[in-house]
């Protein structure tokens, strides 16, 4: 029967296999005489074995793909222009790379070159125009196209820096760099892309492999245009050949278009690899058409906290993960606008700034907190703001508290969510303005108030959660006396809200709000009781008593206990490396608050220590130009300025200045900045350029604080200086006359001192001895009330009292 | 196309995934074959992966695989119906309105090279999959579609050192088939 036979074929056949299998296992020289052995007296078996053996010999290449290599293919010391090819550095799917080095003699330079597979004959000469338009790409962060050529055979080169380093994802591995290093290498990448995009040159095969970094940490990107130069050279069926399936977007396999927006999804998929440590598709992928069919079988892109594991996974949800996201789209108009927008936005996560690639979730998150806060859609539905959506940032975080059992982590997540939502609130609200609808984010909060009540009495419980909201986001837009009755309403119904944690938390926010309004008892008593409930359960509440040390060292210090302020800060500082690690924001803060203290201790070189290592803080953070860093760089300049390191101060100063003028603009505290930052340049002898910018600090704070506020003064009275070490005498006087007006019982006695002292020279000058002894002994005064403090200025006084004893000789009191 | 032209099912796979699967990548793969397939000196390999290079978008769209292994196996079956029907379409074409009327006009020869191996290995491994099915879906995988060692060995389940034995063995075993047989010795002793 026909069956029969064929189960008979079929098991001979195994057995061929089994003789054949046991051959393979053999050396090439031995199989022949392993197939006799083993097939014994079985003659069929044997024929049938040997001759199967005999023609894999023969079918090497049979029904191979590969294309047979030509002849006079160039190879090992084959000379090309100047440069002869030495080693095979890899093999791509674009062609072979050499390390190759110039046999001209002229000079030593070891070079990459890169002879492509797939090319034609009549498009050299195009190549060769494109390799001129590349040569001209100079940038930090891109190899650099040295000479471009053809073989004697017609095959296209190009001659690039050679790079010694390792592909970005296996030195981030190898480094165990954290997420933002990682995020800094990544940005190297983009300045380079940017940078070629503004000179029309698309690279088109963005990948780990292209992507070096050096052992200088400094990232090189190779290989720039030559996805175009050989796709112009090429055939759309080779194209797919050098096509990375891994990084492709999916217009380049569809065959479409291939844009700057090309390059963006290939970015995209690069910052997910660096954040996540392994390929975009899984580790399943491999070459070829395999890889295709994966990324078919994959589906969408998976979200990087999805596939990240511990920490990491929690820092890589939401913005990281929403930049990716946004990166990655399929559609490229729905992708990034370009390079520089997908750069801004993780500068902005690096800032803590909301991202724009959140846009489309607020939609969202609105609408899900409309369904689920009945009372906030009936409090903020007549609102159009920025506003709303900060709101319901905070109501939803509040929400996701309740569920998380980690409060710390909730709590750090909130307070980012405020930070984010205010930001873009207040950039809504500018442009509010300018269309002629000023709608405040005040006044915003001040119609949402006044619909609590009317809520209160309908469900305690929303409207309580509106109040939290509403008093936290009035302390964070610094309007204290707005957050002040909000938290005190929501105090007056704790025993009906029965929250005990949220407690804590609404006096703490209350406790900085009245320390801000100079209300130190009250802060200090509601710290306390916040403290208190915290330290009921101190390892779930670690962070925020972590947090909470840094208000209770400031009222500390308020009230004179300036060394219990820095034994709690110092107390705090092992904690927090511990929770945070050496390289965190709430280190950054620590260690700047330090900073602080050990300059009002008048520990300057500690402080001078502390402020720097939150400054290098702030940079690896690349938070360098935030208001924390503003902050830090305030206080090291003022610690130089007391230690008498005026070109330490200086510099400081106009760092810190520039900064401030970038992100407020005029404004009372700008002014401050400016004075002081005048002040320094009088003791440096830059007279002139003090007085400029005391004459801009003395109108703006004139305009922001008003016209007899301290700062007004003190700014007036460094005007008098610079003016008078300029012998603009009548300018001087007529400064003076303005601080004369000023009712000095409300003046602070340092300014009075200065003012006095100042007063003193010029009637000196003025050959006025009476007046200018008054004014003297009113200094004098002033230094005995001030103990201490004054110290700075007895070398003014003393100057003072020498120069009218010098031109009277008569005594004045010592 | 009769879409039992392909010869037998080397790989057991679902007959309403399998026709879907041939819906998508037949159109693609005729389009690509007709344009691109012999303007370069690149193998039937090239010409698959661009196929599912413009064919994966659709895919990804309408089909969720939740059997990778299955998946991967229909694809490769897929593939080698495509391809020969597509050759299959080339030759009527070619009789109905004779050469001059054909675009690759001047490819010619290489085209009929290639147009005659993949009949000629399609029918033999008919053949070979009746002595074993593994070694013929091996030839599906590897020469139809395209797939390495590595793809291969993932698409039927065994190991990367199994599909390079099963290779040899099957690509010896067609090489004798068709007819390039190298001269043997000494067969008959013992």
């Amino acid at each position: 029967m026909a069956e029969t036979a064929l189960a008979d074929a079929a098991g001979h056949f195994a057995r061929v296999e089994a003789v054949l299998d046991g051959a393979l296992d053999q050396s090439a020289s031995a199989r022949e005489h392993f197939v006799r052995q083993a097939c014994g007296d079985d003659q069929l078996l044997r024929r049938e074995a040997l001759g199967l053996l005999a023609a894999m010999t023969h079918s090497e290449g049979f029904l191979e793909h590969d294309i047979p290599a030509r002849d006079g293919a160039p190879g090992q010391g084959t000379q090309l222009g100047p440069w002869t090819l030495q080693e095979l550095l890899g093999s791509g799917g674009s062609g072979d790379v050499w390390l190759g080095a110039r046999h001209d003699g002229q000079f030593d330079q070891r070079v990459a070159v890169k002879l492509l597979r797939h090319w034609h004959r009549d498009d050299v000469p195009r190549f060769l125009r494109e390799q001129r338009l590349l040569a001209q790409l100079d940038h930090t962060n891109i190899a650099r196209l040295l000479d471009a050529g053809s073989t004697l055979d017609g095959q296209p080169y190009m001659v690039m820096e050679f790079v010694a380093g390792e592909a970005v994802t296996v030195y981030a591995r190898g480094q165990s760099l954290n997420i933002d290093a990682r995020l800094g290498l990544f940005l190297q990448v983009c300045d380079a892309v940017a940078y070629a995009h503004r000179h029309l040159i698309v690279h088109r095969d963005i990948k780990p492999q292209n992507i070096l970094v050096r052992n200088d940490g400094r990232v090189i990107l190779l290989d720039f245009g030559i996805a175009q130069v050989l796709d112009e050279a090429a055939t759309a069926t080779t194209r797919s050949q050098y096509l990375t399936p891994q990084y492709a977007a999916p217009e380049q396999l569809a065959g479409q278009a291939e844009t700057t927006s090309t390059d963006v999804y290939a970015l995209g998929l690069l910052l997910h690899e660096l954040l996540v440590g392994q390929p975009p598709w899984g580790r399943l992928l491999r070459q070829g058409t395999l890889a295709l069919l994966q990324r078919v079988a994959v589906g969408p892109l998976p979200l990087p906290s999805a596939q990240a594991v511990g920490d990491d996974a929690k820092r890589l949800r939401g913005d990281l993960d929403a930049i990716v996201h946004k990166a990655t789209q399929a559609e490229p108009d729905a992708r990034y606008a370009s390079v520089e927008a997908l750069k801004q936005d993780i500068d902005h996560f690096q800032a803590m700034r909301p991202v724009q690639a959140r846009g489309r979730a607020i939609g969202y998150w609105i609408r899900r907190a409309l369904r689920r806060h009945w009372l906030v859609a009936a409090t903020l539905s007549l609102f159009v703001s920025g506003l709303l959506i900060a709101l319901i940032a905070v109501i939803l975080a509040q929400h996701d508290a309740a569920r998380d059992r980690d409060i710390a982590q909730t709590e750090a997540a909130r307070s980012k969510a405020v930070r984010d939502y205010l930001a873009h609130m207040f950039r809504d609200a500018g442009l509010h303005t300018q269309a002629g609808k000023p709608l405040t984010a005040k006044q915003v909060l001040e119609q949402a108030a006044g619909r609590v009540d009317a809520g209160f009495a309908q469900d305690p419980a929303a409207a309580a959660d509106v109040l939290k909201a509403l008093g936290e986001l009035h302390f964070y837009i610094g309007d204290y006396a707005a957050a002040d009755p909000l938290l005190q309403r929501w105090l007056a119904h704790e025993s009906a809200i029965a929250d005990e944690t949220a407690a804590a938390d609404v006096r703490f926010t209350l406790a900085e709000t009245v320390h801000r309004m100079g209300r130190s008892d009250e802060a200090t008593q509601l710290l306390a009781q916040a403290q208190k409930v915290w330290l009921q359960d101190p390892a779930r509440h670690a962070d925020v008593l972590l947090t909470s040390r840094m208000l209770q060292s400031q009222l500390e210090r308020q009230r004179g206990e300036v060394q219990a302020g820095i034994a709690t800060l110092e107390a705090a500082l092992p904690q927090r490396l511990q929770r945070s690690g050496p390289e965190h924001f709430e280190t950054g803060v620590l260690f700047s608050n330090l900073g602080a203290a050990y300059i009002q201790a008048g520990r300057f070189d500690e402080g001078i220590e502390s402020s720097q290592e939150a400054m290098r803080i702030w940079t690896v953070l690349h938070m360098e130009r935030s208001n924390d860093a503003l902050n830090t760089l305030n206080n090291l300049a003022a610690a130089h300025f007391r230690q008498g390191q005026l070109a330490e101060a200086e510099a400081a100063f106009a760092s810190a200045l520039a900064l401030r003028r970038e992100a407020y603009g005029p404004s009372a505290a700008t002014a401050a900045l400016i004075g002081n930052y005048a002040r320094t340049l009088l003791k440096t002898g830059k007279a002139a350029q003090a007085v400029q910018l005391a004459e801009e600090a003395a109108a703006m704070a004139e305009t922001h604080a008003g016209d007899t506020s301290p700062l007004t003064i003190s700014v007036r009275v460094t005007l008098a200086e610079g003016l008078f070490l300029l012998q603009r005498f009548d300018d001087v006087a007529s400064v003076l006359d303005l601080l004369a007006a000023v009712d000095t019982a409300t003046m602070p006695v340092s300014l009075d001192l200065r003012a006095q002292v100042m007063l003193g020279k010029l009637h000196h000058q003025r050959g006025d001895a009476k007046a200018a002894r008054a004014a003297h002994d009113r200094a004098r005064a002033a230094m005995d009330t001030l103990g201490p403090a004054a110290e700075p200025m007895r070398a003014d006084v003393e100057a003072l009292r020498g120069r009218i004893q010098a031109s009277q000789g008569s005594d004045i009191n010592p | 196309m009769d879409p039992d032209s392909a010869g037998t099912q080397c790989a057991r796979v679902d007959a309403n995934s399998f026709d879907a699967l041939v819906d998508l990548l037949y159109h693609d793969l005729r389009n690509i074959a007709r344009r691109e397939r012999y303007r370069a000196r690149a193998g039937l390999t090239l010409c698959t992966t661009a196929l599912v290079n413009e064919a994966w978008i659709k895919l990804q769209r309408s089909h969720r695989w939740d059997n990778r292994q299955h998946f991967l196996a229909t694809a490769a079956l897929a593939m080698r119906q495509v391809l020969v029907n597509d050759v299959l379409a080339r030759r009527a074409a070619k009789r109905n309105h004779g050469e001059s009327a054909n675009e690759l006009q001047h490819d010619i020869a290489a085209q009929n090279v290639d147009d005659e191996q993949i009949l000629l290995v399609n029918d033999a491994i008919k053949g070979l999959a009746a002595l074993s099915p593994r070694l013929a879906q091996v030839v599906e995988c590897r020469y139809f579609a395209g797939f390495s060692d590595g793809e291969t060995a993932e698409a039927l389940g065994i190991t990367d050192r199994t599909v390079r034995r099963d290779w040899l063995k099957a690509r010896a075993w067609l090489y004798r088939e068709l007819g390039e047989v190298a001269p043997l010795q000494d067969v008959g002793d013992g």
